[in-house]
């Protein structure tokens, strides 16, 4: 019988470190191929020369069987085309059943594109995964979350695009026995049709960082004033959480969009996610599904999101912040 | 410079209601043009503003997508044209961008540039626009933000990354997918929507543009939905009414401990 193999695309932001859905999805995959026999999970890194080991190292103790490396240095920069043929090239050799990229903005602008040249099927941004009798069935939000579906693929390799953040790294890995193979792609200078001209930075507010914290404090257009919104961050300030935001809170000009949650914003996992004055509709409960509870302050009772929460306080969340500030401070 | 839109009409979400049987009531529900691909529309007119430009909005999907075509030329689109066929209906990403490429290939085989939306509203997938790339075998750049120029043959884009911004050149013709911005969408004129009105947008069926229809549809899509769900709520979740601020505040704050553990 031929190996069920899965291939996890490795992204490499500009520094060259592995974006961490890179390591969530190698971790998911050796979960999904557990009881399945003969099975091999690899990872397949494109990259300029240099030293991989420590990545390898990371990779094994996620679960992957085998570490496929093509490295040159006309991959130092990223230009779609080149990484799409390198990538394709590999797969066609490997012949892997599925295939998974980051949903990130490189893995959903690189996935169809290798896709299309392997002409099989891809189904974007998942938000869960199983494999059943070879099967690879992805299920993913759609009409702005308002539906699941569950999605499977005629044509081989399966693939699929996952959202960072869903699936979480084992706490204690075990580390596998990884082969490293290095491998080698034709590619020349003419294939690359983009090129990149600068890198222009944006200002990241590292002490607000939504993807890592375990309390996440949110408010949404019901806060009323940017005043009032301003004022989580000191509830989080002082109880060590972060600040999000719905889409609602954005568009009324309380909250930059950087820290906006939802199905066009951050997908988050913390332990405790409250809601201020935020009604809960289906693209922003697409973001914060994964958090183990949910809290809502809602002056209206019937709000979506009191059904969807753990606990729901009906309630002004003004006051109810305030109120929270001053008892935390004289503490 | 001939610069090809396409434009997909979508349903507002928004509008869009959960019956008692778990299934979504459509009734009512307005058709509008996909928010992103408004921004693209916008993009094209705004090169055809600083340098001229041929602009061919194209569309697959029902008949009644015809509404979103004459929508873009009131805004002042050229011309457009609608790829219509019971055979495409139900198609994938993968099935749509082989429609469009191929009708691209065989009626306007000659332009510069191709502007997607980045996403559709209702599927979200973003696939679209880089399937329609490949299926030409043109670059492509996602994710982007604004043009900074064209130059004979290449375009200069701002393209959103995870948490900056890059700088890119690409040689064309190219496929970009455009995010929707903080810019204004131009309002059609009156004479924009006298010209809209009158214009002729011809419908291409699989055979007028020589598709091999096997290729599209449900039966010609390598993806299919096994079931569709309503989200799963927190089922054992309380409501707790009637407390003072006071009150809340306190309890929050110990739930908050509790939770965090
Ligand atoms: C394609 C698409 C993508 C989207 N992506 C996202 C996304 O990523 N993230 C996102 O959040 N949204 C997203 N949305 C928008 C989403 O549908 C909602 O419109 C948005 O989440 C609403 O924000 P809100 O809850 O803050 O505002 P509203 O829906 O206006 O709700 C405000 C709430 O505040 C309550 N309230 C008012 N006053 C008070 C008070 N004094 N105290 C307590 N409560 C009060 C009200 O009862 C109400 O429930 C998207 C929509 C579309 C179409």
């Amino acid at each position: 019988m031929d190996k069920f193999k899965v291939t996890v695309f490795c992204e490499t932001a500009w520094d060259d470190s592995v974006a961490p859905v890179s390591y969530e999805l190698t971790a998911k995959a050796s979960d999904l191929v557990k009881n399945i026999e003969n099975s091999e999970v690899q990872v397949l890194i494109v990259g300029k020369r240099m030293n991989y080991d420590d990545i390898i190292e990371s990779f094994s103790n996620y679960g992957a069987d085998k570490v496929i490396i093509v490295n040159d240095d006309i991959f130092e920069n990223y230009s779609a085309n080149l990484y799409r043929k390198a990538i394709s090239e590999i797969l066609k050799k490997e012949k892997p059943n599925v295939v998974f990229f980051g949903a990130t903005v490189k893995g959903r602008e690189l996935a169809p594109l290798v896709a299309t040249t392997l002409n099989t099927g891809l189904t974007a941004d998942c938000t869960e995964l199983d494999i059943v009798d070879g099967k690879l069935e992805a299920t993913r939000p759609t009409f702005g979350g308002k539906l699941n579906a569950t999605i499977l693929c005629k044509t081989l390799p399966q693939m699929a695009t996952v959202r960072a953040g869903v699936f979480r790294v084992p706490e204690n890995p075990v580390k596998k026995d990884t082969k490293v193979n290095f491998d080698w792609v034709n590619v020349h200078d003419e294939e690359k049709f983009t090129k990149i001209l600068e890198l222009i930075p944006e200002y990241a507010d590292d002490d607000n960082d939504l993807s890592k914290a375990e309390i996440i404090y949110a408010g949404g257009r019901g806060m009323k004033s940017k005043e009032n919104f301003n004022r989580l961050f000191e509830l989080a300030r002082l109880t060590g959480g972060v600040v999000g935001a719905s889409r609602g809170a954005v568009d009324a000009g309380f909250a930059d969009s950087s820290i906006q949650i939802g199905q066009t914003g951050k997908t988050i996992h913390a332990k405790v996610y409250v809601a201020f004055g935020i009604s809960g509709l289906a693209q922003h409960m697409a973001g914060i599904n994964s958090c183990d509870k949910i809290i809502s302050v809602n002056k209206d009772s019937n709000a979506p999101i009191m059904k969807l929460s753990d606990i729901g306080i009906v309630g002004d969340a003004e006051e109810i912040i305030k109120q929270m500030v001053r008892s935390l401070k004289n503490k | 410079m001939k610069i090809i839109v396409c434009v997909k009409q979508v349903p507002d979400t928004a509008d869009i209601k959960w019956t008692e049987n778990n299934t979504l009531n459509r009734d009512g529900v307005e058709s509008v043009i996909n928010p992103c691909d408004l921004f693209a529309t916008e993009t094209a007119l705004r090169i055809k503003d600083r340098q001229g430009a041929d602009i061919t909005a194209i569309s697959m999907g029902p008949k009644q997508a015809e509404s979103a075509l004459r929508e873009v030329i009131s805004m002042g689109v050229d011309e457009a044209c609608l790829l219509s066929d019971r055979y495409f209906a139900a198609s994938d990403t993968a099935a749509t961008a082989r429609v469009l490429a191929k009708a691209i290939q065989e009626k306007r085989s000659d332009f510069d540039l191709i502007i997607c939306g980045q996403y559709a509203s209702d599927g979200d997938t973003a696939q679209t626009g880089p399937s329609l790339a490949q299926n030409l075998g043109i670059s492509l750049v996602t994710n982007v933000k604004s043009i900074e120029k064209i130059e004979n043959d290449k375009i200069i884009v701002f393209k959103q990354e995870e948490d900056f911004v890059s700088r890119i050149e690409a040689k064309l013709p190219a496929v970009i997918c455009i995010l929707t911005g903080k810019y204004l969408v131009r309002m059609p004129k009156i004479s924009g929507r006298m010209k809209a009105q009158d214009a002729k947008i011809p419908i291409y069926t699989a055979e007028d543009i020589n598709f091999d229809a096997a290729y599209s549809g449900l039966k010609g899509s390598p993806t299919y939905v096994k079931k569709a769900f309503r989200p799963k709520g927190r089922s054992d979740g309380e409501i707790l009414y009637d407390n003072s601020a006071v009150q809340s505040a306190e309890l929050l704050l110990d739930k908050i401990k509790e939770f965090k553990g």
